[in-house]
């Protein structure tokens, strides 16, 4: 075990690498550069700023330096186009927000995914399990950009308490969740119906029922695990990239969280903000798919005598 | 097992909780209630700020939050644009042709108790001049003698006879031209001074990394003190205790919020979490009337919505061509059913005020058919009769919601009217202001909006390779005008020039003005003192007040 | 599976097909997509349906009448015309983006795993590396990159085959786009791929072909590919909706299909800043996107059970 993680985080380590590098090289071939703001600034004051933030370099030089601020003193940069803003204190804003509200979401996915499809499971092709399976596709095909604005102005202009955007008192973050967590309850709960189906065809479940388990029991104790086990490989990318910010979601309801960030940093070509989120979305995804690997290790005893 | 139900049933508690939580809570709009409660003004911002430095900035959205944060020479009035009260200059006197200017400072501080001198006036104009700085709107201090050499490096700023300070209270500024307009350049915040101290100690002049903008270091002199920033959230700011004028600040600090999307600022402001907001987008208009008449707003802007044309490529380099397509705009149509009413068709430039006005009356009295078949012949003229051999052309626009459906409606305005056909495309907006400063474009949607209360700041864009011309136009008639303005010692002949030079830039049609848009807002009920109409929307924030002695809500 | 083929008398193809038709809902799904590309690509050609780029100020955000079933929108276009329009491009691209990734994920699959030992194992890092990417920067980059030889490309086209710009710029405009997202879409299908090359390859009848000493190539051709075929047309199946989902998002945020072309995913966006005032102009793009993709993802799923009797059963 303790040399296949090892072996994976080393791995995620140069995918890491090899993203940061590329994206530095691609955002810098771009058209246009961090500095065009409404305002025309004259050749000679474009000229001061490339060189007084290093852009003037050749790229190789650039790329060396920006490692070299990384790995000597922690140093990410300077946003290029919101000036005296670090990129560290940018993401130490954002990614809470993010986080939050990703976790959210994310329990929402669970919590009403999973049920649901075990429900569904149990009761295999009859009225509930198609009816909700009908729910779950069209949970699926209602994207987040028709449910945002439809929850914001039915729900959040009429129902006290609930907001239509902004980002000002707890509550705000229950209509942003809940579209951003429902098209993940309807995947998950697809995913755990199929899963649970399967289990539940196998051997050793037939034998618990031959041994006279009761249902109930036979779901909870024997089925749930194993049955699990495609929800939960979903699950670790879908949350890296739900807590890295759903850029729809967050502009609908003003949410000031890393989605944002992402679109904006890309459009403006603030070269060190962009990197720094993209290093920062890079570790997330491997610690992700580091924990899902974890997690079916776990669930799953065969993988688990396998390693 | 039963773990594993009990953990699930908390879950269910938790989310339950979450969920209906909110419904207890009576006031819908409680947000902008409970900050007026507590004296804090929302504000909608637009945009989040590139820089809360004044030497790093070049938006309109910062100007509002640095102007609160830091005061000049002299200060905007709340009821009345273009009149100036005494800022941090007590007096001041001008020599008879408004080419050198005296202030006497008054005594006050900076917010970290030290006084404000007449050398950190010219400690902030010799930063953003700098050389190795990279200040960015450094054109704003071009009048000053010597200002420009010094940007570009050929003199030193000992040379640079435009700034000088006799003693700690007075402060001497020079100009290359008479400058009578002076006191309306001096509220934009280039002209600030900044805390020569404050700023040497943290990393110095030319640090253009330097943290001294960000809240916890912050030292300013303005009204208030930056507390808080939240990127993409808010910014707050509360009163200077320091600030000279501080027993007259009407309210107990602002939230700036940068609010892009119109849209969703409206139905903020609806859902009761904004006091003022930036912007109601047309299609809104009638909406927020019906529904608060009381609250809605609509003032002068000091702006022009138009079309680049670049006259360096065929067939626009063909003045019938520009002209044409000028005249087959049904700008009253726009206006009307586009822009729904918030905006006055333009047939010129600058907007018209009391004492200018260049546009061009002879079009705007003609009927919209007599535009239309006068376009046509000049189309023909031009070798297009009916739009016939005219080639495709390419009209950029940003993604905006605005600037696509008025992109939408004018290329079919013109293929009805001319038989032209026009490609929109819509770019994001680094691509759109790259190709639209470098002269990649056929036709590109812009605005402008004035930096100071006086044409110049429109017509003067049109001199010859100005920085902001960009349509690769120029005439050397608009350019003699504009010197000859510029050396003018009155403001009447001043006006006179600028507006010489206007008419040979709009007898020539580089551009296609569209509208003279107006500001359309909401401002709260809430809100009882000290937000009127300005034609520069520089509002003196610390004049608003709230209505404080709301009933708590039960 | 060959076996219990022959001894029905009727191949693996017709057999999938008469299963697939014997599930009602992917039958109606198909042909409600059947009838929606016909309305989308047909229709319009027809003279009652209005230019969708005519604008008519005297009629704006009009409800449904005689004259436009469906009401106007902001600008007074036919809102029908511009649903249907809209749905040109939205299908297209779907359709388009899934072709690239299909293609590429086949060759890259399986060549990846035709090949095998350490060439496999650094294709595979690579893939790890691309589903990495942070999606949105990817597309931003990837599309502004390629837009401009693609514009010099739609000028060497109209001048060398003479046909007019006006038809050819706004389809040609489409290409980064679906460039874009086709290029991100092939990740998952590549990884299906090459698990599938890998059994395959080490099948008898592939090891009897390479000992008759046909070419690498041929091999891939005549005795893998056609073995990959279910699995790939399924995963393709339900991949369409995804990527249309995805150009949706990206017109929804002002990166995807740009003007003049306008995509379900823009008109949503213009409906949806616009409900207060004409709820129209959501409601019937949403409509007929949100049924497209139910459609897509019914069919799709109909065709899987069809294709792999396996899964059938559940």
């Amino acid at each position: 075990m303790m040399r296949f993680l090892i072996k994976r985080v080393l791995q995620g380590v140069f995918v890491i690498f090899v993203l940061e590098t590329l994206t530095f090289f691609l955002v810098r071939a771009l058209p246009g550069n961090p500095f065009l703001g409404e305002r025309k600034l004259p050749d000679h004051v474009l000229e001061q700023l490339n060189s007084l933030y290093g852009l003037d370099a050749a790229a190789w030089e650039q790329y060396v330096r920006y490692w070299k601020a990384i790995l000597l003193h922690g140093d990410f940069g300077p946003s290029l186009v919101r000036e005296g803003v670090q990129v560290s204190e940018i993401i130490a804003q954002a990614f809470p927000v993010s986080l939050l509200l990703g976790s959210v979401a994310m329990l929402l996915a669970v919590v009403v995914g999973i049920p649901v499809g075990m429900f569904a499971a149990y009761h295999r092709n009859r009225l509930p399990d198609t009816l909700l399976m009908l729910g779950a596709v069209a949970g699926i095909c209602i994207p987040s950009f028709v449910l945002a604005p439809l929850l914001g102005i039915s729900l959040g202009m009429h129902v006290p308490g609930l907001s239509v955007a902004g980002w000002d008192n707890p509550l705000c973050i229950v209509l942003p969740s809940i579209a951003l967590g429902a098209v993940n309850a309807a995947y998950v709960a697809r995913l755990t119906r199929s899963g649970m189906l399967e289990t539940l065809s196998s051997d050793f479940v037939r034998t618990a029922r031959a041994k006279g388990a009761s249902p109930s029991r036979i779901l909870w104790h024997h089925a749930l695990r194993s049955g699990l086990l495609p929800a939960v490989a979903y699950l670790g990318p879908a949350f890296a990239a739900l807590i890295t910010g759903s850029f729809v979601v967050e502009t609908c309801f003003q949410v000031p969280g890393m989605g944002l960030h992402f679109v904006n940093a890309t459009t403006d070509r603030d070269y060190f903000l962009i990197q720094g989120l993209v290093l920062c979305y890079g570790v997330l995804i491997v610690l992700a798919n580091l924990s899902v690997d974890i997690l079916l290790a776990w669930l799953n005893p065969r993988i688990r005598s396998a390693e | 097992m039963a773990m594993n139900r009990l953990s699930i049933c908390c879950l269910y508690a938790l989310l339950s909780v979450l969920l209906g939580g909110g419904c207890g809570e009576g006031d819908r709009r409680s947000s902008a209630a409970k900050a007026a409660r507590e004296g804090i003004l929302l504000l909608g911002n637009n945009a989040e700020p590139q820089s809360l430095d004044p030497h790093k900035s070049t938006a309109v959205a910062d100007g509002k939050i640095i102007s609160s944060l830091l005061e000049g020479l002299v200060r905007p009035d709340a009821r009345e644009s273009g009149l100036v009260h005494p800022g941090m200059a007590e007096s001041w006197e001008k020599n008879a042709d408004a080419t050198e200017w005296r202030f006497h400072l008054r005594e006050a501080f900076w917010s970290d108790g030290q006084p404000v001198t007449s050398r950190d006036f010219a400690y902030a104009y010799q930063r953003l001049l700098h050389p190795a700085f990279g200040g960015r709107y450094v054109e704003m201090l071009y009048p000053l003698r010597g200002a420009r050499a010094y940007n570009h490096g050929e003199i030193q700023w000992e040379e640079v006879q435009g700034v000088s300070t006799p003693d700690e209270h007075t402060l001497l500024l020079r100009f290359e031209n008479p400058t009578p307009h002076l006191l309306q350049m001096l509220l934009h915040y280039t002209w600030f001074p900044l805390p020569a101290h404050h700023v040497e100690a943290l990393g110095g002049m030319l640090d253009r990394r330097s943290l001294w903008t960000s809240p916890e270091n912050w030292v300013g002199n303005g009204a208030y003190l930056l507390q808080e920033r939240r990127m993409n959230d808010y910014i707050s700011v509360v009163p200077n205790p320091h600030y000279w004028r501080a027993s007259e600040v009407r309210n107990r600090g602002i939230r700036f919020l940068p609010i892009v999307n119109g849209y969703t600022e409206t139905r903020m402001f609806f859902g009761g979490k904004l006091h003022i907001t930036n912007n109601v987008p047309p299609e809104m208009l009638e909406m927020a009337l019906s529904r608060s008449l009381r609250e809605f707003c609509r003032d002068p802007y000091y702006c022009t919505i138009f079309y680049r044309l670049n006259t360096t490529r065929k067939p626009l380099n063909d003045v019938r061509v520009r002209r044409a397509l000028s005249l087959a705009i049904d700008r009253e149509a726009l206006v009307a059913r586009v822009v729904h009413g918030a905006g006055m068709t333009a047939y010129g430039f600058t907007p018209p005020t009391r004492e200018y006005d260049a546009y061009d009356h002879s079009v705007a009295e003609m009927t919209q058919s007599e535009r239309e078949s006068e376009a046509r012949r000049l189309l023909a003229n031009a070798g297009f009769p009916g739009g016939n051999g005219f080639p495709t052309l390419e009209l950029m626009t940003t993604s905006r919601d605005v600037q696509r459906v008025t992109a939408e409606c004018i290329q079919s305005m013109w293929s009805r009217v001319l038989g032209v056909q026009v490609e929109i495309r819509a770019c994001e907006w680094t691509a759109y202001k790259a190709a639209q400063q470098n002269g990649e474009y056929d036709i590109s949607s812009s605005s402008w909006s004035g930096d100071y209360a006086d044409p110049a700041t429109f017509v003067g864009l049109w001199r010859t390779g100005a920085g902001n011309n960009c349509t690769g136009w120029g005439s050397a008639v608009c350019d003699a005008a504009l010197d000859a303005a510029d050396a003018s010692p009155t403001t009447a002949g001043r006006m006179l020039k600028l507006a010489e030079a206007e008419r040979e830039m709009l007898e020539a049609c580089p551009i296609i003005p569209l509208y003279w848009s107006e500001r359309t807002y909401m401002k709260s009920s809430l809100v009882v003192e000290g937000w009127y109409p300005l034609l520069l929307d520089q509002h003196p924030l610390d004049a608003v007040e709230l209505r404080q002695n709301l009933p708590a809500e039960p | 599976m060959r076996t219990s083929n022959t001894n029905h008398g009727c191949s693996l193809w017709q057999d999938a097909l008469q299963r697939l038709l014997r599930n009602r809902a992917s039958v109606l799904s198909g042909i409600f997509l059947i009838l929606m590309v016909l309305s989308c690509f047909i229709l319009p050609l027809l003279p009652c349906i209005p230019n969708p780029n005519a604008t008519n100020l005297e009629a704006i955000a009009q409800g449904s009448s005689w004259q436009h079933w469906l009401g106007t929108d902001h600008l007074g276009r036919d809102m029908l015309a511009r649903v249907l329009y809209g749905g040109r491009i939205s299908l297209l691209v779907g359709f388009a983006a899934t072709a690239v990734s299909f293609i590429l994920g086949l060759f890259y699959g399986m060549v990846s795993g035709y090949v095998g030992g350490r060439m496999d194992a650094w294709m595979m890092r690579a893939v790890d590396v691309l589903f990495a990417l942070p999606f949105i920067v990817v597309v931003i980059v990837f599309s502004l990159s390629i837009e401009e030889p693609c514009r010099e490309f739609t000028s060497w086209v109209v001048r060398y085959t003479g046909w007019s710009r006006d038809s050819v710029a706004p389809l040609l405009g489409l290409v980064p786009l679906f460039l874009a997202i086709g290029a991100l879409g092939w990740l998952t299908l590549a990884r299906i791929v090459r698990t599938q090359t890998l059994v395959l390859r080490e099948q008898e009848y592939v090891l009897a072909a390479r000992s008759l000493g046909l070419g690498h190539g041929s091999i891939l051709l005549r005795y893998i590919a056609p073995n990959l075929l279910s699995p790939v047309i399924v995963y393709t199946t339900l991949a369409v909706p995804g990527i249309m989902l995805t150009e949706s998002t990206l017109s929804f945020i002002g990166l995807g299909v740009k003007a003049p072309n306008s995509s379900w995913g823009t008109l949503i966006k213009e409906g949806a800043d616009r409900m207060e005032v004409a709820p129209q102009l959501l409601l019937y793009p949403a409509l007929f996107f949100c049924l497209t993709l139910l459609a897509l993802n019914f069919f799709g799923d109909g065709l899987r059970d069809a294709l792999d009797p396996r899964s059938a059963k559940d």
